[in-house]
């Protein structure tokens, strides 16, 4: 055969070559035919076994798994044995037995089907990999029913990259890991529990290969690029020779980022800088001290809102804080206040659709107007602030007046819960996002009112450039690396320090190590970033000099233009790599 | 057996919140306990699996069945849940 690729989405990163191993979930029950009535008493009789030695061998997982597993895999083990003794499930699939003489298989497979749809089609993603548990309970019944060899897993005694439709925890807690080079699967997205479970163990893997099933064949080689979400195919030897310089350059860094990621970031002449990760939501947070976040920097609140069909309410909103403070303590969590516009489509707050929605009724113009919906936001968040160290932080502020009010709201949120007697963290910080030109020119004013400013670089650009940058025609404008933008952030961070306050970035300009060392020269205290930046940027910081990132940030704002900008911010990398 | 009706009041609708407290506070009796929807089948209000997949929205009217010998508790139980829009 020759060389085949396959595009997926690379969930863990890592280049790995091997032999394919395929497999597939149990045998598909042969059983269309229909059972004889007077049967029906046996084959209630052979589930009923099978439901019980199910969930015996869940429990059995659960007692040996536990303390070895970390919570997120425990949990969806967990959720089988919920699925399996829910009064629904069970007794569902006797019924279908009994009246409708089908075969247990079938019967397993009719009941697994219709929960699994249920919750696949609900907008909320957690719900929507809930369909997994069920599935898992179906498979374990099926596979018990059919007598199929489960054993294959735990089978694999030489180094292979596992190719299959969809991994479960009852499949990974067979694998001898040491045996197990990456994991392609058809299914799954970056929440599924191959994913997690890879990325807990940096397995690199890819995930949504619809097709390689059939493509691939066990035994052929194979090779796969978790980064870029790659899967090729009996590689042709200048492939071959491609990938492997490619995988041994990501080695070396990675052992590199690794050392560096555990350590508190500063640079080679003392200067202290927090890393810290720009998270979504728990599981994120989950994931990222691992990767050596010290700090969130960057909490977006968004997602509590996007995934539900109506206002999420106080108490789901506490919960998700709360977890997350919890997570995070005693290190400190920013918290931004929700950030939505008539850009993205809510349907329950009812925004109208604007000609301009980046400069229209959005972020905290609209929190402001919409006090009922704040109120709730602030006190979930405050109520949450007594689990750990969190801090609010305002969007879009771009005016005086705004930040006056915002903090108004915040103080009546207080007050309230104080009446009612309800605790939080009284000492809390307030801050501000700075992602509009006139904030950034206010900024000694602003400093006076807030705690700490940080930098938003996406919206920065694009406002202080007038470009939309997702307009092709116009991109070429959108660069971070301009001196205008490099003036902004430079007056901002004179602000800040002037009156004793931290200033931090929660832009992607952060994560970017060709800018880091100029962010640092123009005096920023706390990069925050995508999770996977975060040990090479610990790195970068090492090599760096403050003082001559003082010097570069010097010339960088004397620049005329981007392009200049680029060009001395790669000379000076380059001279970093060489010394 | 005993029934009667309810308006779902909850924000966020029979969703996986509710939907737990119900399971969680029903559990315990040993009463039947179901809930149907105008049209639709009873599901146990015991089960996870059938509290979710019955789908009740914001503003939609559910029909409560008891049966069983707590069974005056038991709709007590119920009437509190929804009077309190499930401790939202």
């Amino acid at each position: 055969m020759s060389e085949r690729s396959f595009q997926g989405i690379g969930v863990s990163r890592g280049i790995r070559r091997g032999k394919v191993c395929l497999f597939q979930h149990g045998t598909k029950p042969d059983a269309e035919r229909k059972i004889q009535p007077r049967e029906a008493d046996a084959e209630t009789d052979r589930f009923n076994r099978a439901a019980e030695r199910a969930v015996r061998e869940v429990e059995e997982l659960i007692a040996k798994t536990a303390g070895k597993l970390k919570e997120e895999e425990l949990s969806v083990i967990r959720g089988q044995k919920t699925i399996l003794s829910d009064p629904a499930y069970c007794p569902e699939i006797r019924k279908l037995i009994r009246e409708e003489l089908l075969k247990p298989e079938k019967a397993v497979s009719q009941v697994t089907e219709k929960y699994a749809a249920i919750f696949e089609n609900m907008q909320n993603s957690y719900m929507r990999e809930r369909a997994a548990d069920v599935r898992d309970a179906g498979n374990r019944l099926l596979g018990i029913l059919t007598g199929a060899d489960r054993s294959g897993l735990a089978a694999i005694d030489h180094p292979v990259i596992l190719v299959a439709d969809d991994l479960s925890p009852s499949d990974t807690v067979q694998l001898n890991r040491d045996f197990i080079l990456a994991f392609a699967t058809e299914k799954g997205g970056k929440t599924s529990h191959t994913s997690i479970f890879a990325k807990s163990l940096r397995i690199p893997a890819v995930v949504g290969l619809t097709g390689i099933l059939e493509a691939v064949s066990d035994g052929e080689e194979l090779i796969l690029d978790g980064s870029e979400g790659i899967c090729i195919a009996a590689p042709e030897p200048d492939t071959v020779a491609e990938y492997e310089r490619k995988g041994e350059e990501e080695r070396k860094k990675e052992e590199l980022y690794l050392r560096s990621a555990q350590q508190d970031a500063r640079t080679s002449d003392g200067k202290r800088i927090v890393v810290a990760a720009n998270i979504g939501s728990y599981a994120d947070a989950a994931g990222s001290s691992r990767e050596g976040a010290e700090a969130v920097g960057l909490f977006r609140t968004e997602q509590v809102y996007l995934s539900r069909q109506s206002s999420p309410g106080e108490e789901i909103q506490f919960q998700e804080y709360k977890k997350i403070a919890e997570c995070y303590s005693p290190r400190e969590v920013i918290v931004r206040t929700l950030d939505i516009g008539g850009d993205k489509n809510v349907k329950y707050l009812g925004i109208a659709s604007e000609a301009n929605p980046f400069l229209g009724y959005r972020a905290i113009r609209l929190c402001l107007d919409r006090k009922e919906l704040f109120q709730t936001q602030l006190r979930a968040i405050l109520r949450a602030s007594r689990y750990g160290k969190l801090a609010i932080m305002f969007p879009m502020i771009a005016d005086y007046e705004e930040l006056a009010a915002a903090k108004a709201m915040l103080e009546e949120a207080e007050e309230q819960l104080a009446k009612e007697g309800i605790p939080f963290d009284d000492r809390i910080k307030t801050g501000m996002m700075i992602e509009v030109p006139s904030a950034a020119l206010m900024a000694d004013v602003l400093a006076k009112e807030v705690d700490f400013f940080s930098v938003g670089t996406n919206d920065l650009v694009q406002y202080s450039l007038a470009v939309d940058r997702g307009n092709k025609q116009v991109s070429y404008l959108y660069d971070y690396c301009h001196p205008a933008v490099a003036r902004l952030i430079r007056q901002t961070s004179e602000a800040a320090h002037a009156n004793h306050i931290p200033i931090g970035m929660c832009g992607s300009m952060a994560g970017d190590p060709l800018a880091v060392p100029l962010l640092i020269g123009l005096g920023l205290d706390e990069l925050s970033m995508a999770l996977d930046s975060i040990a090479q940027v610990k790195y970068e910081i090492g090599r760096l000099a403050f003082e001559s990132c003082r010097n570069l940030a010097e010339t960088a704002v004397n620049c005329k233009s981007a392009r200049e900008v680029r060009n001395l911010l790669l000379d000076f990398r380059s001279g970093v790599i060489r010394s | 057996m005993l029934n009667k009706k309810f308006v779902m009041n909850c924000k966020e609708g029979f969703h996986l919140r509710p939907a737990q407290v119900l399971v969680e506070q029903a559990t315990p009796f040993q009463s039947r306990i179901e809930i149907q929807k105008a049209g639709g089948e009873k599901a146990d209000a015991k089960s996870i699996l059938g509290m979710m997949s019955l789908g009740v929205e914001t503003g939609e009217e559910v029909e409560v069945f008891v049966d069983g010998p707590d069974e005056n508790t038991a709709m007590a139980m119920v009437e509190k849940l929804f009077a309190t829009n499930f401790d939202e």
